[in-house]
């Protein structure tokens, strides 16, 4: 069995200001394996920020315990440790670029860290992003927006952390640049990370992840394979969330008799299903 | 009868060719969307329908004046006419409550108190905030500042609103706020110009607009131009997951009718 | 940790002294810092003094939240008072090796002290009970005639409205960016000086490209709203003076003026 690389046990936090009181946290444990790829979904509000915030170390100390690759998120001792076990990419992360060049934007974390080689580790960290180190030389801010925010993803890759957190990556990019990115954190994950994905499309989760976490009003509502989640239709409403819509199209079929698995989320996948039922109905 | 009318405008941007030759006209009373991937000129093109930008080439007539009027007179009228809301929730929210902002445009017509007091009541009714007119607009959630900006512009009294990807940067709740309030309007008969990347918004729009690189690329019913899936699919656009599943279906001999895209529409075809 | 910040010490509620208009409001307390300034002997300060208290009883304002105000100036004003106790020429109370406490020092001191301290008590009473935009309005309307000079006034309370809707936003996207230069390793809290200073960079550089940023949609989006300057704008709220306001305003100018040449 893989190991267990992030422990979470009654985890309780709440805001001193009241106006983020909605994002508190009201007891939660979880754990997760090295190399898992965990969806986390749930309404804006419902504590998901709070949380990955916490196994980052960017919060003040929570009541409950948590453990990060062996260290405790909430000591500052550990700050430094903990950069090179948790990457955290936040939403428009674009809007943190402040360098003249990529590069040296992208090694500002090695830096920051006193790696060695930050320079060959940033060069490392665009490839893994996909893009050409020759545009390490470029300003930041002479690329599209898809390509910032790969740079932005680069700067955190490059202290070639084991666990990624992504909030919302593919936010405000068309169809082709959401794709581009996903197929980055896919491949990011077979390389081995541990990869904590948020996000509200479900179609984009469902596929990719292999374990779903629902969070609502700062509590787990549902954690499971993304199977066993979209299955459970009445709490997914109580946390204002759907299944893709192709997985609720089969879902509405078996509910009339149809021969097909509701547990599908891919238009291929789908098509195949109903495909083969039709043909058994006629 | 056509509220909007743009003849071959062209406009060039830093030497780039942003729109290219564009001719189209919007019906009073419309749900018209515009999509398109980023970079090809949907912002450019909201921008030109109340005259923030003039055309290089080419004319866009509102309500049959010119936004390259001289007249500044009419370009207010125009400006009034055709309301804009904008993508970043935060960035055009002017005053620091709810109805101070919402009565910014008024305001700036010059209108009496009591008739702009009148006017942001309404309005914020309209968009179902009157509840919170006295809240301050950063203590809001993404979709409340949205129904607070499209109350602002529905103050004005317009004719049409523009709306250049409102609900990019909401999360599901927001969406469906921001699409309920805009349902409501059309009812009212106020003409709706919606650009978004969210396929499954355009789908439930009368019309579609599909621009590539500055130009017209497809134009007609959702139905019409989910019938060409190929091409939106070149274009670096995404068909909504049931009509790219029906596309499918079609290609294996089950030949589900082009103008099906909702899952309760496929389910009952279907099970016919 | 930037969210505890409040802008303008605005405390909401219901009182005569909340419900003054910001104008009169202003316009008693410019009366009343004239007032301080013209009066020369120490008894003077007394009824001024009674009366600003009153007026904050009336506010119903914790009195503790407007002392605090005169916090940060609490050194300033012991300082002020032992410069003039040791240094000040006159009548040698005590001797300390060559420092010399004069009674005229102490007298003047305290005369000085209590001045200071009273005009930031009269200034704080008017903004915790005022609130930023109901004093941007006031201050709007009392500068108007300056209009004539070419002080783009309403140009101004404009420019004050924006600042005040985005300072939390702006707070927001600060904390935002610092997390996220933060889970890069960055430190803005140990360090030397120089050290510190120079990691901000990362900070302010992606706030000022995001501040302009914002600008600019905001700009575009009030051109849109029809907005096109100062001229021709009316308001929502227009400013109403009531009987009640013209009383406190002539009583209260008339006590303090009264008062000022008195003493």
């Amino acid at each position: 069995m893989a190991m267990q690389i992030i422990k979470i046990q009654d985890l309780v936090f709440t805001y001193e200001n009241t106006s983020q009181a909605g994002e508190a946290l009201r007891g939660v444990s979880l754990s997760i394996k090295q190399g898992e790829f965990v969806g986390l979904a749930g309404q804006t509000g419902s504590g998901k920020s709070t949380l990955v915030q916490l196994i980052a170390g960017l919060l003040p100390a929570p009541k409950g315990t948590i453990c990060v690759a062996g260290l405790d998120p909430s000591q500052k001792e550990d700050f430094r440790a903990l950069r090179r076990k948790v990457g955290m990419v936040f939403q428009y992360p674009e809007h943190q670029l402040f360098d003249e060049t990529v590069l040296s934007d992208v090694s500002f974390g090695p830096r920051n860290l006193e790696l060695s080689n930050p320079e060959k580790r940033a060069q490392r960290a665009l490839m893994l992003v996909g893009l050409d180190p020759a545009i390490g030389e470029r300003s930041p801010f002479a690329l599209s927006g898809g390509q910032r925010r790969r740079v932005a993803i680069a700067g955190v890759l490059a202290m070639e952390p084991e666990i990624l957190i992504l909030d919302e990556p593919t936010a405000g990019l068309d169809p082709e640049g959401r794709n581009i990115l996903l197929s980055v954190v896919e491949r990011l994950h077979r390389e081995g990370r541990t990869i904590i994905l948020i996000s509200h499309r479900m179609q984009e989760l469902a596929p990719r992840v292999s374990r779903m976490v629902v969070l609502n009003e700062g509590q787990v509502l549902l954690d499971g394979t993304p199977e066993q989640v979209f299955s459970q239709q009445e709490k997914l409403g109580e946390a204002s969330l759907a299944p893709p819509p192709v997985t609720a199209l089969l879902q509405q079929l078996r509910a009339k008799g149809w021969p097909v698995r509701g547990d599908l989320f891919t238009v291929p996948q789908a098509s195949e299903e109903i495909i083969s039922a039709w043909r058994q109905r006629c | 009868m056509a509220l909007i009318e743009l003849t071959n405008v062209s406009y060039l941007y830093r030497e780039t060719t942003a729109l290219a030759n564009l001719s189209f006209h919007v019906n009073s009373g419309e749900f018209l969307a515009v999509i398109g991937p980023n970079g090809s000129g949907k912002s450019t093109l909201a921008q030109h329908l109340n005259g923030l930008l003039l055309p290089t080439e080419g004319e866009v007539l509102v309500d049959g004046i010119a936004t390259s009027t001289a007249d500044s007179d009419q370009i207010w009228e125009i400006r009034r006419q055709v309301g804009m809301v904008f993508q970043n929730p935060d960035n055009q929210l002017v005053a620091t409550t709810v109805e101070e902002d919402v009565a910014f445009g008024p305001e700036n017509l010059g209108l009496p108190s009591a008739l702009i007091r009148e006017r942001v009541d309404w309005a914020l009714e309209q968009v179902g905030m009157s509840h919170l007119s006295r809240a301050e607009p950063h203590k809001l959630s993404g979709g409340q500042k949205q129904r607070v900006a499209i109350a602002g512009v529905l103050a004005m009294k317009p004719k049409c609103i523009v709306l250049d990807e409102p609900t990019a940067m909401l999360d599901p709740q927001g969406r469906l706020e921001v699409w309920e309030t805009l349902r409501g309007l059309q009812q009212q008969g106020i003409t709706i110009i919606l650009v978004t990347h969210f396929m499954e918004e355009a789908a439930r729009a009368q019309r579609i607009l599909v621009l590539s690189q500055g130009s017209l690329a497809l134009c007609g019913s959702p139905q019409e131009v989910f019938g060409h899936g190929q091409k939106l699919s070149q274009l670096g656009l995404e068909l909504p997951q049931i009509a790219e599943l029906g596309h499918e279906l079609r290609k294996s001999g089950i030949l589900v009718p082009s103008h099906i895209f909702t899952t309760e529409a496929l389910v009952t075809w279907l099970c016919k | 940790m930037l969210k505890g910040v409040t802008i303008g010490q605005y405390v909401p509620g219901e009182s005569p002294v909340h419900n003054l208009d910001p104008r009169t409001k202003l316009l008693v307390s410019l009366v009343l810092v004239v007032t301080i300034f013209m009066i020369q002997k120490l008894p003077g300060f007394l009824p001024v003094a009674a009366l600003v208290l009153f007026s904050a009883l009336l506010s119903r304002i914790p009195l503790r939240l407007i002392f605090r105000g005169l916090k940060p100036i609490f050194w300033l004003l012991l300082i002020t008072w032992l410069l003039h106790a040791f240094t000040d020429p006159g009548r040698v109370l005590y001797a300390l090796g060559p420092l010399k406490v004069t009674y005229e020092g102490v007298v003047e001191g305290f005369t000085v002290v209590v001045r200071l301290a009273l005009l930031m008590f009269g200034t704080t009473l008017v903004t915790l009970t005022t609130s930023p935009v109901a004093l941007t309005d006031g201050l709007e309307y009392l500068l108007g005639p300056l209009k004539r000079f070419g002080l783009p006034v309403g140009e101004l309370a404009m420019m004050m409205t924006i600042a005040l809707r985005f300072i939390p936003t702006l707070l927001d996207e600060t904390e935002r960016i610092m997390k996220a230069q933060m889970a890069r390793g960055a430190d803005f809290t140990t360090g030397s000086i120089t050290r510190r200073v120079r990691a901000m960079v990362p900070l302010l550089v992606p706030l000022f490209i995001s501040s302009f940023q914002r600008a600019d949609e905001l700009a575009i989006a009030m051109e849109a709203r029809a907005y096109r300057g100062g001229e021709g704008r009316t308001r929502l709220h227009e400013l109403c003076m009531r009987p009640s306001d013209w009383v406190v305003l002539v009583l209260g100018s008339g006590i303090f003026i009264w008062l000022g040449i008195v003493f």
